[in-house]
């Protein structure tokens, strides 16, 4: 299977967390979870990639963290989507599609 | 889950001790339990689960910027600090706290010394007692003076850990603070307890003094009053040995990286606002210890004398309040 260059996919981890932040808060190992099932396990985020993208996207006001205890009572750390997030999102959406659209120009079908 | 958590406590070891790179560890261990039980309950064996958490735990490299530790990282210790083992450690204490104790019944031996005239002589009251008791006394001294100089021979082979940069890790870290936390509700009892026998000294000799049986019988009294306090002072210091057994380990660590965690929040020096009254603190019980001795010696005056402990603890309060940097 090709592995994917971490390098190409950084800057698009901000979106991938977005979109799954956007209809509930969550917390570092579903999101972790959900980003390898919905891509068939070709893209796995490691943890430390997870916590400083968190950490960075707290800084900017993108998201916010919160405390809540799990089911089994310990302590976990939620992230909560804010409306700037939402619009990040939106934007980098738009620019996904800008550089898909430039990128596609230059692949050759075989 | 040891195994990963030992793993990110090593990785940790050097970071900075600060609230973010402690809440970094927290959260990074939360996802790696999480995924450690996950693969667990999805069968899993316990070795494939930890390789997997392991092999996707990532690169801490990557935290740097985020956790404002990127001079910490590419900054090697100045030092390549040795490991000292949990064995070694265990030793240490063994050897420390069983040293302490002997040092305890040198200075019993100093305090009792004393008692070896008053006995013989309340015995047979003549010439040739004193003498003997005289001979006691030296005896005494002598053994007492041998016993130290035994331990601080035998003592001076940890001596490299004060010399030389030596380091723990985080299993023996935690290890070792388990212990000197359960330890400590034991020492608390021996302190009280040795406490008590130096402020009851005073009442073999005035009971025996207020039955008034013999003059001989009443000076026993006042060699039991040797032996209620040298016993207590032993107590005291082979207690107090151990406690400094545990803190010198704990404290190897330096206490501005993760690893120094353990590092004993107590010690006097980090306690005080200045280092002068840090100093003044650290020998703070033991003066009062030699002052309440000395002035009782002199005076005489033991049923009033046990005033000092009291007003000691007030001080000490005090000073604690005024000088003190306050809880964290």
């Amino acid at each position: 299977m090709i592995q994917i260059s971490s390098d190409v996919i950084r800057g698009y981890n901000d979106t991938m967390i977005l979109y799954l932040l956007w209809d509930a808060p969550s917390y570092g190992y579903e999101i972790s979870k959900r980003i390898s099932e919905m891509t068939d396990e070709m893209y796995n985020i490691k943890e430390t990639t997870l916590y400083s993208a968190f950490k960075r996207m707290e800084k900017e006001g993108l998201v916010t963290s919160f405390y809540q205890s799990a089911e089994n009572g310990k302590r976990r750390t939620y992230y909560q989507i804010t409306d700037s997030g939402r619009s990040y999102y939106r934007s980098k959406c738009d620019e996904w599609q800008v550089t898909k659209d430039v990128v596609e120009h230059f692949i050759r079908e075989e | 889950m040891e195994t990963i958590k030992n793993y990110l406590e090593s990785m940790f070891a050097q970071l900075p001790n600060t609230p973010d790179v402690w809440r970094a560890k927290d959260e990074l261990l939360q996802m790696m339990e999480d995924r450690y039980n996950d693969l667990m309950d999805s069968g899993k064996t316990e070795n494939e689960a930890i390789g997997t958490v392991i092999a996707e735990f990532g690169n801490l490299d990557e935290l740097a910027d985020t956790l404002g530790i990127s001079q910490a990282m590419n900054q090697t210790p100045h030092y390549d600090a040795k490991n000292l083992s949990l064995e070694d450690a265990h030793a240490m204490i063994r050897e420390k706290s069983k040293g302490s104790f002997i040092i305890g019944i040198a200075v019993l031996l100093f305090i009792t010394c004393c008692s070896g005239p008053i006995i013989t002589t309340a015995i047979v009251d003549n010439d040739a007692a004193g003498m003997l008791g005289t001979v006691i006394l030296f005896l005494m001294i002598a053994a007492g003076i041998g016993l130290c100089v035994y331990e601080n021979i035998k003592l001076s082979k940890w001596d490299f850990l004060k010399n030389e940069p030596y380091q723990i890790n985080a299993e023996t870290a935690t290890a070792i603070y388990q212990e000197s936390e359960s330890y400590r509700s034991t020492s608390a009892l021996l302190t009280a307890v040795g406490i008590i026998l130096i402020v009851m000294c005073v009442i073999p000799v005035s009971v025996l003094g207020f039955l008034n049986i013999s003059d001989g019988i009443t000076s026993l009294g006042a060699a039991a009053m040797f032996y209620f306090i040298g016993i207590g002072v032993m107590i005291l210091i082979s207690t107090n040995g151990k406690e400094k057994a545990y803190k010198e380990i704990l404290s190897l660590n330096s206490q501005s990286t993760i690893a120094g965690s353990y590092v004993p929040k107590n010690d006097p020096s980090q306690r005080y606002r200045s280092t002068e009254a840090a100093a003044i603190m650290s020998v703070y019980w033991q003066t009062i210890l030699c002052l309440y001795l000395i002035i009782s010696f002199i005076t005489f005056d033991w049923g009033r004398t046990w005033i000092i402990w009291p007003i000691a603890g007030i001080i000490h309060l005090l000073i604690k309040n005024l000088l003190g940097q306050g809880e964290q």
